[in-house]
């Protein structure tokens, strides 16, 4: 099978990939290039993207982004939210910038950072041995693909018994200029024993061509740790942007993560999360909005195989225009992992008739003292909702966005940093309110 | 002056009549009650009044302000002045109280050409209120009605009509459910907004309400019909005979 467009322009790229020449990295560059080259792009045909065909993208023919000219790009956008107390670590097409990027400037850093180029080059073992662990080229061609070209990002290592109090904030900007362009970045966290640490992840595109980001992270809560991880996604419109994350969970450590999906073509996020530990806990909470021909798919496998462990997960999307919405969540309990608690519930409401979305619960339980439960509602607001505020003098329109707010702020109450939730509380607003403006401007024409 | 003039009403639902030509005429200033036994159409009147769909107006014209009101949009009406308290408001997750009602009065002060209201000075106008009728600012902040008592989304419809300063206010069985100290504070808020400017039409199935809130006018609707109009006495007999003889007289 061909590499749909990767090869050509890749191939020469091979000798300047990060890390050759380094067995370790160049085993895994191997294996990712042989997956990938005999299985392609995801078709349809591939139960788990039956709802997200590829064939357009495929049809794009990528340059690395190595290839591109950022040197017009330096600031971070204004969508990208500020957190007080920050620590940027500033990515342009996946590669570490650092004049944007603050965390050189912290003498205080408690925490090991190093952009994934140098530290392929260097032998850090703590890297050399967890690499690839949890993502393999063999999950499946995505990751394939990422591993054979995997360049930019970093990796990341809180110490044992480290809490560390500021803000990690990774802002990934891509930009386009003359021709589409392709980056594979990885992220490597590793937490160790009875750390902690908050990490914010925006995702912004500057206009342009279209662009592809390919993402990989892969991370290693040891017990006790704690993580929280906010991801917002406001990829440029003609964008495509495909994240991998495998997480394992040691006994007692949890994982607390929200994702919000507020612009890009199509977007899919994928989660592999392993509750490998006696009470690991992990939440995976999430909220989209889409309008126009936006294409957003959450997929998740929450694999319990620890005693007394628990996941939760609560997704809630709205979709205008002709809008296509996924989600497929997977939880697995195996045999001996008794005494589980596992609950997932996704709801989207459809602002008219157009979008459509597909969801696929899938529970797989094989311990007998578990609870799990899933849900998964899809309609329009409730017309006696849109009736009230309306008999208060709210229009049609004014009465629909606060329902839609209404929803949407439901599951972004459920994040406990407040001052994420106030940040993702105003991309929401501005994605209604341009929303409320364009249909203005319709009904003006 | 003459607020609102129904003449000739008939509303079907479902297919079904149940108002039979109703004629009612309030001015500027006046309170009026209906009063009736139940199923007998006296929230089918508030629900058209309002525009809500699934009501059928076969006949008959309703006046406000000089316009066609059948012929204006709900939140339009609601804009002019007009506001329904509802006999079961709905609970709405999700929407805090506050912001709904803050939404509604610049709503209502952009049609009226008013500059908008922001956060603080919106606080500072619902306070007062919030004291007459014995609702706290913590409740306010929760989402509209969830997890309200009967007794406390009655206060909360209450509420909204003294922040919205409405002209022609329906208050669609408020007194419903409320014991006597429950419904002495309704009532106070009801009274506060009493005015020159502003007509009420309490609508209600025990006399109870009309004690605190004194009426110039009481009607009694049986059978999708009003039977008969009088003086605040009106009321006063209907507690001591029931509605047994205007039944009759309605089946007859």
């Amino acid at each position: 099978m061909n590499d749909h467009g990767f090869s050509p322009t890749y191939a020469h790229a091979l000798g300047a990939l990060p890390g050759t020449g380094h067995e370790w990295m160049d085993s895994l560059r191997q294996s990712g290039r042989a997956l990938f080259g005999a299985a392609g792009l995801p078709t349809r045909s591939m139960e788990s993207w039956r709802y997200t065909p590829l064939s357009d993208l495929a049809r794009i023919s990528f340059s690395p982004a190595s290839m591109g000219d950022v040197s017009d790009v330096v600031s971070v956008p204004m969508e990208v939210p500020a957190f007080s107390g920050e620590v940027l670590l500033v990515f342009v097409n996946g590669e570490f910038n650092s004049n944007m990027s603050t965390v050189f400037e912290d003498p205080d850093l408690d925490f090991e950072f190093q952009p994934f180029n140098a530290a392929s080059e260097t032998n850090i073992s703590w890297v050399r041995s967890r690499l690839g662990g949890l993502a393999t080229p063999s999950d499946n061609s995505i990751v394939a693909l990422n591993s054979a070209y995997m360049a930019g990002g970093a990796v990341l290592r809180i110490g044992k018994g480290k809490h560390v109090d500021k803000v990690i904030h990774i802002v990934n900007i891509g930009h386009a200029g003359a021709e589409p362009i392709a980056w594979h970045p990885r992220f490597l966290f590793v937490l160790d024993g009875y750390s902690k640490v908050t990490v914010i992840e925006s995702h912004v595109g500057l206009p342009g061509q279209t662009y592809f980001s390919n993402q990989v992270v892969e991370i290693y809560l040891g017990p006790k740790a704690q993580m929280k991880r906010y991801i917002d996604v406001q990829e440029d419109l003609e964008a495509f942007h495909l994240a991998t994350s495998a997480i394992e969970l040691k006994s007692d450590s949890s994982y607390e993560e929200f994702s919000l999906i507020a612009n890009g073509r199509k977007v899919r996020r994928e989660t592999k999360l392993n509750l490998a530990g006696e009470r690991a806990s992990s939440v995976l909470n999430g909220a989209y909005a889409l309008e126009g021909e936006r294409h957003c798919d959450i997929t998740t496998f929450v694999n319990h195989s620890a005693v007394h462990t628990k996941s939760s997960q609560v997704i809630k999307g709205v979709l205008a225009g002709k809008s296509r919405g996924v989600f497929q969540g997977h939880i697995k309990v195996n045999p001996d992992a008794q005494k589980v608690d596992g609950n997932q519930l996704h709801k989207a409401i459809l602002l008219n008739r157009g979008p459509e979305v597909d969801c696929k619960p899938e529970l797989e339980i094989y311990a007998d003292d578990v609870k799990c439960s899933h849900g998964a509602t899809t309609g329009e607001l409730d017309p006696e909702h849109l009736f009230y505020l309306m008999s208060r003098g709210l229009d049609p329109s004014s009465a629909c966005n606060l329902l839609t707010k209404g929803f949407l702020l439901d599951v972004v109450k459920k994040i406990s940093e407040s001052e994420v939730q106030h940040a993702y509380q105003d991309i929401i607003s501005r994605w209604l309110g341009s929303r409320l403006e364009g249909e203005d401007k319709a009904a003006q024409l | 002056m003459v607020l609102i003039e129904i003449e000739d009403l008939h509303v079907s639902v479902a297919g079904k009549e149940i108002l039979r030509g109703i004629d009612l005429k309030i001015n500027t200033g006046e309170v009026h009650a209906i009063m009736g036994p139940n199923g007998t159409g006296k929230s089918t009147l508030s629900n058209v009044i309002a525009g809500r769909d699934g009501y059928e107006v076969t006949a008959g014209t309703i006046t406000y302000k000089g316009q066609d009101l059948l012929s204006m949009e709900s939140d339009e009406r609601a804009r002019e002045g007009i506001f329904i308290a509802f006999q079961y408001p709905v609970e709405i997750p999700g929407v805090a109280t506050s912001t709904f009602l803050k939404t509604a009065l610049n709503a209502k002060r952009r049609h009226q050409g008013l500059e908008q209201i922001d956060a603080v000075s919106f606080l500072k106008l619902v306070r007062e209120k919030l004291k007459i009728l014995e609702i706290s600012e913590e409740m306010i902040k929760r989402p509209l009605n969830v997890g309200f008592s009967g007794g406390e989304k009655k206060r909360a419809e209450v509420l909204q009509m003294s922040v919205l300063e409405p002209e022609f206010a329906v208050l669609d069985e408020t007194d419903s459910g409320l014991d006597i100290d429950a419904l002495q504070v309704v009532a106070s808020g009801i009274n506060g907004q009493r005015g020159p400017k502003t007509s009420f039409l309490l609508i209600t199935h025990y006399q109870r309400l009309l004690d605190f809130i004194v009426p110039d006018h009481v009607h009694v609707l049986v059978g999708g019909k009003i039977l008969r109009s009088g003086g605040k006495e009106l009321a006063l007999e209907l507690e001591a005979a029931g509605y047994s003889k205007f039944i009759e007289a309605a089946a007859a």
